[in-house]
This record gives structure tokens, sequence and C-alpha cells, in this order.
């Protein structure tokens, strides 16, 4: 007979990897990893195993969405003023003429 | 054990550099990159202003970094803190607060007020804009 409870192991919620993506990442994505974060543990409590096992593979989607969309736009962003700044040096050197 | 110092080495070089970079980057001339989500929306996400707020308090500047991000200097602590347990491979109790609803979901809200609130486009509501 299945009783409603904590039973076992509680599952790793990826709470803490959401807020660090949310506030370090500058991205929406971490908040939707917090909202499925926030399910995992209060579905676990009600005995809803599957859905706290669905919620965990949706906060781990969502904050490594947040974490890799995030990395890559601070990627481009360094390769923009890479660029910028070889023109610029570029643009100076031509002036110097 | 060695999984331990090579966690370890990895964050303090990562803290090294960001710190470093932070310290000399001036702000002002927006050499930052920019937020992605206020780029294409034009709406405050609940981590814009983080970066100016960083820099504001690796240089001192309690006050102008509360004003650029206030839920970033809150949280301080707990990120922090984190970010240590993660270097030292921190294994959370069952019965730790991270896994209670209660704090999941306070988080929660106190982040989707923060940026519902930072958003609104007047005083005292735009005190907590960046």
């Amino acid at each position: 007979m299945a009783t409603p409870g904590p039973k076992g192991p509680f599952s790793e919620n990826w709470l803490v990897e959401a807020i660090l993506v949310t506030i370090l990442c500058c991205l929406p994505f971490g908040v939707v990893g917090i909202i499925f974060a926030a399910q995992v543990n209060s579905k676990q409590l009600a005995g809803d195993m599957e859905g706290a096992e669905k919620a965990r593979r949706e906060a781990a989607k969502w904050t490594k969405i947040g974490f890799w969309v995030g990395l890559g736009w601070v990627i481009l962003v360094c390769l923009f003023y890479f660029v910028i700044g070889f023109a610029a040096l570029g643009f100076g050197a031509a002036s110097m003429d | 054990m060695n999984r331990r110092i090579l966690r370890i080495t990895i964050v303090t070089i990562a803290a090294g550099t960001i710190l470093l970079l932070y310290f000399f980057v001036e702000p002002k001339n927006g050499n930052l990159p920019k937020c992605f989500f206020h780029q294409l929306t034009g709406v405050f996400c609940p981590g814009c202003g983080v970066q100016r707020s960083f820099h504001a308090l690796l240089h001192g500047r309690m006050v102008p970094a509360m004003n650029y991000n206030l839920l970033f200097v809150l949280l301080l602590p707990l990120l922090i803190y984190f970010v240590l347990a993660f270097a030292w491979g921190k294994k959370y109790e069952t019965s730790s607060f991270i896994y209670k609803p209660i704090f999941s979901y306070s988080i929660l809200i106190v982040v989707l007020s923060f940026w519902l609130l930072r958003n609104i486009p007047f005083m005292p509501f735009s005190w907590l804009a960046p």
C-alpha cells in the first residue's frame, strides 16, 4: 500500500542551479527552472513520485537551456568586441599613413 | 579527494578571473555584455543590473549596488554559500532547506514579484529598476 509522504532520498531538485542561472545569467529561462524545481519536492511530499521526476527533468532542461544561452550570449558579445577592437586597430593604423 | 581539489581549483580560477575582470572593467564605457532578454524585449529581467551591481560592490559602493539590483545584493550570502558548497562538493542532506517546498516557493515568489515590480515605471517601484 502506497502511503503519501517523503519516501527514500530526495532527488536532486535543480533549485540551486536554477537560482544561479536566473540571477547570474540574466535570463528568464532560469525562472522557468525555479518553477519546476519548486514543484519537485512538493510533489514528492504529496507522494507523486512520477510527477516529481517529471518536474525534475523539466527543471534540469530549462536550467541548462538558460545556462548555455547565457554563456553563448556572453561569448558572442566578447567575440564582437574582439572584432571591433581589431577593426579599430586597423583603422588606427590606416589613419597613421 | 582529487575531484574536490579539481573543483576548488576551477572555482578559484574562475572566481579570480571574474573578480579581476570586474574590478578593472568600467561599466560606464559600455564594455559589459548587455542582457539578452532586455535587448530583445525592452523589459528588465530579474538579473538585469547584476554586472553593474557586482562592479559597484567590488568598489565598496553599497548603495549604488543596491540601486542596480537589490535582489542580487540581498541574495548574495546565499549565492556565495551555494558556490562554496559546489566547490567543496557538498552533498545536501535530505533534510536540507533547499529541499523544503517553503524555501523553493519563497524564492519563486520573491523572484517573480521582483521581476514584476521593477518594471512598473514610476516611484517607488522604478527604484528597483537597474
